[in-house]
């Protein structure tokens, strides 16, 4: 069985590839002004509060509430709709809307303290880097 | 002074294709990878090598320990795909990996990466007199196929162009089979990705060092440490240098590999410029790889 020409494939990748160079630099972030000390990142400052908080059964985590919150890639798409932002931060006080809820099961935080509020904030603002 | 070293290559190359029809060492190592980096092997011709590797989470430290059951319920990262002898000097390969370095403030590298690799082996070790060394060169281009997130400009998954999407690795491996028991191998190394972060840097030069003992038929014990060389690239700026240990089982048809190593990412194009954890801090992880080859 010849299958040398399937590796074609790869080796003419590679060369497309190759013929896409650059040496490109991100901008340098805005330092938000809701940040005091340095920018969070979602693994592992934001990830340890979403499993503490949102990402358990019965809630983000298998179906029950919208958005699997088992990851970076998870949470996305709530917080590009804006609806993450909305439900923690703004509407933090309504006891059904403000995430956590107050009926959130025994157990589990209801409220986020103030810091877990700050530090959200500051990573939302500085652009959520994973 | 690159091309120096190059002129000397050339001239080590030349003097040494004379030898060409002496005998040669055939297998240096036993496979075609240590625990991070290549080694010298290349596939014979019409050969296939379907390949399966794995790296669990932090086995201890902050992120590891019995919450995590010692990272074997987290995939920090998996590679899949296979390589084919094209003769007996050229391998190319294709592999998807998932993509798991970052940098220390949470910068995340390419992920959901599909490489494209090839290997040629310019030189082989003579069994008596002959070459001293067998030579590699070894090279992948990394793309990564992740939705692209065009509202942060302030992320790599941004991508604004095509372009920073890949990033390539290329190097040459220097090895010798000082006995029966042990091999040796060096392997300087230039990484390049497209769009780095604005404290990081696009090139980056390294040195790999790889050995591999020998110790019953069965059994091998492998060990590599890669140094990326660069200003940024310190312990101060949470950046370490990756080292690997495993245990070879090759059982006739398949080859497993049981590995420890602080690297997170498996491709050269992650691991190389994302290695931020510390063995010392207990931030080194179980890995494995299963290697299975056909005859075609």
């Amino acid at each position: 069985m010849k299958i040398a020409p399937l590796f074609i494939f790869p080796a003419f990748t590679v060369i497309l590839w190759c013929s896409s160079c650059s040496s490109d630099k991100l901008p340098e972030p805005m330092f938000a002004a809701t940040c005091t000390d340095s920018i969070p990142a979602y693994d592992p400052q934001v990830r340890q509060i979403i499993e503490e908080t949102c990402a358990y059964s019965g809630c983000h985590l298998d179906g029950t509430a919208p958005g699997v919150y088992d990851s970076y890639s998870g949470l996305l798409p709530n917080i590009e709709s804006g609806a993450f932002r909305t439900r923690v931060l703004q509407l933090r006080d309504d006891p059904n809307q403000g995430m956590p809820p107050d009926y959130a099961p025994e157990g589990r935080p209801r409220d986020l303290t103030q810091e877990q509020l700050d530090l959200i904030e500051c990573w939302l603002d500085s652009g959520y880097p994973e | 002074m690159r091309n120096m070293l190059f002129f000397l290559l050339i001239i080590l190359l030349a003097d040494f294709t004379s030898a060409s029809a002496q005998e040669v060492i055939t297998q240096t190592f036993k496979d075609s990878r240590l625990v991070n980096i290549q080694s010298v092997e290349t596939l014979s011709k019409r050969r296939l090598d379907v390949r399966i590797g794995h790296r669990f989470g932090d086995l201890l430290g902050d992120n590891g320990g019995w919450s995590t059951f010692y990272g074997l319920e987290q995939a920090t990262d998996v590679m899949i795909g296979a390589e084919y002898g094209a003769t007996d000097q050229l391998t190319v390969g294709f592999f998807r990996t998932k993509g798991a370095g970052a940098l220390p403030d949470g910068q995340a590298g390419l992920r959901q990466v599909l490489n494209g690799t090839v290997k040629y082996a310019l030189l082989q070790q003579g069994k008596e007199g002959g070459a001293p060394v067998s030579l590699t060169f070894w090279g992948v281009a990394s793309a990564s196929t992740a939705e692209r997130i065009p509202d942060n400009p302030d992320i790599i998954r941004n991508f604004s162009t095509f372009a920073h999407r890949m990033a390539y690795h290329g190097q040459l491996m220097i090895a010798s089979r000082l006995s029966d028991r042990i091999a040796l191998q060096l392997t300087p190394g230039y990484t390049h990705r497209n769009v780095v972060a604005f404290q990081d840097e696009n090139g980056l030069f390294s040195l790999g060092l790889g050995t591999r003992l020998q110790i019953s038929r069965v059994f091998g014990l492998i060990a590599d440490v890669t140094f990326p060389f660069s200003d940024y690239r310190t312990t101060e700026n949470g950046f370490y240098p990756a080292l690997g240990i495993g245990l070879e089982i090759d059982s006739g048809g398949h080859l497993f590999q049981l590995n420890f190593t602080n690297a997170t990412g498996i491709m050269e194009t992650d691991f190389i410029p994302y290695t931020t954890s510390n063995w010392l801090d207990g931030e080194f992880r179980f890995g494995f790889t299963i290697s299975r080859l056909f005859n075609l």
